[in-house]
């Protein structure tokens, strides 16, 4: 049995901490209390006679009302703090969200997709009643965006619970090439290719575990976790975590095709704008086209390409696939990206002066492993499953992807057509 | 009895009445939801308590102005 076919266990539940509640209360007192408080002590002094006795009568009965709605209100407060938790398994992180009564969220990731956890604390009150806001980090999040969980009581505690999942080198992961080569040897080459490309998998876990960490040191020393650092210091971790970020990319890349052949990777089908996708995803790219002199243009549109997919998905793996391949492939010149659509399909086109593609290269450029000649010189972090993936996720979504080009220095147009949300 | 006071005895009434229905839904939701099964008792019962002390002190003030 693999690892990730080991059920889910070791759960440890972490509730909000306790100030949560503590403030919508606070608040309810403030704002429920205060008003009826205020009415009494002016009442006696301003009102009197027969409408003062008519008050006196029905203060006690409009006093239970207001008890009983307060009471009412308060149950609700501790049922939206009571019932929202994080449960954190060696699988997945869980996070269930009590919005109120009627409406409750539940979101979950896989935590291999983990990135980096860290820890913050915002106020005086936190350090004092210990709790702070944890940042959790996954490729879905997007470049800049985390998943938040605030307030949470001993925010350490909760950080390295997520940590202590994350794959380790020689943990579980890395036993699965020893299990296979207990069993009988594989006699054919279809036998060998498996056996190979869980060897692969299980390294990549282990390379993950050690990436991930160090990614979460690097953070935590900008963020100032273990103090004040120096500025030239801070400059170095900077650099580092920048590396090691790549390198999880890279890593995942890998761990993404070994779970799309396994046919366990998921597409959660939303409908969202693909306009937007490719604006934002073109914008995040500029600077480093600015930075080799690429002149790259998208020729943007008024209106909305509407497609229903998985957004993360396809930003993640085709959009910054390509667009980060363009710029690696790219010495000099331009890059033209262009979205355009008709009543059914949407077309992606992303059109460089690159290096090209030769003919032998083009029939292997979108295969398991599969590098162009140019790509060790070129671009020597090529792991050759970057299109691999991309045309995994296009083909999942329906969609369809291809490359053309006129030859090694002519350039290349790769092009991504989607269905449209019907 | 103040026509005032008998509209404050209706209103308290149904406001009882959906405290009621809220505790429901509430323990449906601990009794579902909650990780922790004696919190779904201890909720309901201290939320039942002081629906029940709001209830009878309307009750008491009734059977007082009648």
């Amino acid at each position: 049995m693999t690892p990730s076919e080991k059920p889910a266990n070791e759960a440890s539940i972490v509730h909000l901490h306790w100030i949560a509640f503590a403030r919508d209360i606070g608040l309810l007192v403030a704002g429920v209390f205060f008003p009826p408080v205020i009415v009494i002590v002016f009442s006696n002094n301003l009102i009197t006679g027969d409408v003062a006795i008519a008050i006196g009568r029905i203060m006690p009965l409009l006093g239970a009302l207001w008890a009983l709605l307060v009471w009412m209100t308060m149950a609700l407060v501790w049922t939206k703090y009571y019932l929202s938790l994080w449960i954190i398994t060696d699988k997945h992180v869980v996070y269930v969200n009590q919005i109120n009564l009627f409406i409750r969220q539940v979101a979950s990731w896989d935590i291999e997709t983990v990135e980096s956890v860290s820890v913050s604390a915002e106020d005086p009150l936190a350090a004092t009643f210990n709790y702070g806001t944890v940042w959790i980090k996954t490729p879905e999040a997007g470049e800049t965006e985390y998943i938040v969980a605030t307030p949470i009581p001993d925010p350490n505690n909760l950080r390295d619970a997520i940590l202590s999942h994350i794959p380790a080198p020689a943990a579980a992961p890395y036993a699965a090439p020893t299990t296979e080569a207990a069993s009988p040897a594989p006699s054919t080459s279809e036998g060998t290719s498996e056996t190979q490309s869980e060897l692969i998998r299980s390294i990549s876990h282990e390379m993950k575990g050690h990436l991930t960490r160090s990614q979460v040191t690097f953070a935590s020393i900008i963020a100032g976790d273990f103090g004040e650092v120096p500025e030239s210091l801070k400059n170095i971790a900077g650099m580092a975590l920048a590396d090691t970020r790549e390198g999880v990319e890279t890593v995942m890349d890998i761990l993404n095709s070994a779970n799309l052949k396994k046919g366990t990777l998921m597409i959660e089908r939303q409908t969202f704008d693909l306009l937007g996708s490719v604006r934002e995803s073109v914008a995040k790219f500029r600077p480093e086209a600015a930075k080799k002199g690429l002149d790259l243009r998208f020729n943007d549109k008024i209106g909305s390409c509407l497609i229903e997919g998985d957004r993360a998905k396809l930003e993640h793996h085709v959009l910054r696939n390509l667009l980060d391949n363009s710029i690696h492939y790219t010495p000099k010149g331009s890059i033209e990206v262009n979205l355009t659509w008709d009543l059914t399909s949407a077309t992606l086109s992303i059109i460089d002066t690159g290096v090209g593609i030769s003919p032998a290269d083009m029939s292997h450029l979108f295969t398991e492993g599969g590098k162009g000649s140019d790509s060790s010189r070129v671009n020597p972090a090529s792991t050759g499953y970057g299109l691999y993936v991309a045309r995994m996720v296009v083909e999942g979504h329906g969609g369809k992807i291809w490359a053309e080009s006129d030859g090694p220095g002519h350039g290349s147009r790769f092009y991504v057509k989607l269905p449209l949300h019907p | 009895m103040f026509v005032v006071e008998r509209f404050f005895f209706i209103l308290i009434g149904i406001a009882l009445i959906a405290a009621a229905g809220l505790g429901v839904a509430i323990y449906y939701h601990f009794s579902k939801f909650s990780p922790d099964e004696s919190v779904t008792t201890t909720t309901i019962s201290i939320y039942g308590i002081g629906v029940g002390a709001i209830a009878l002190f309307t009750f008491i003030i009734m059977i007082l102005r009648s």
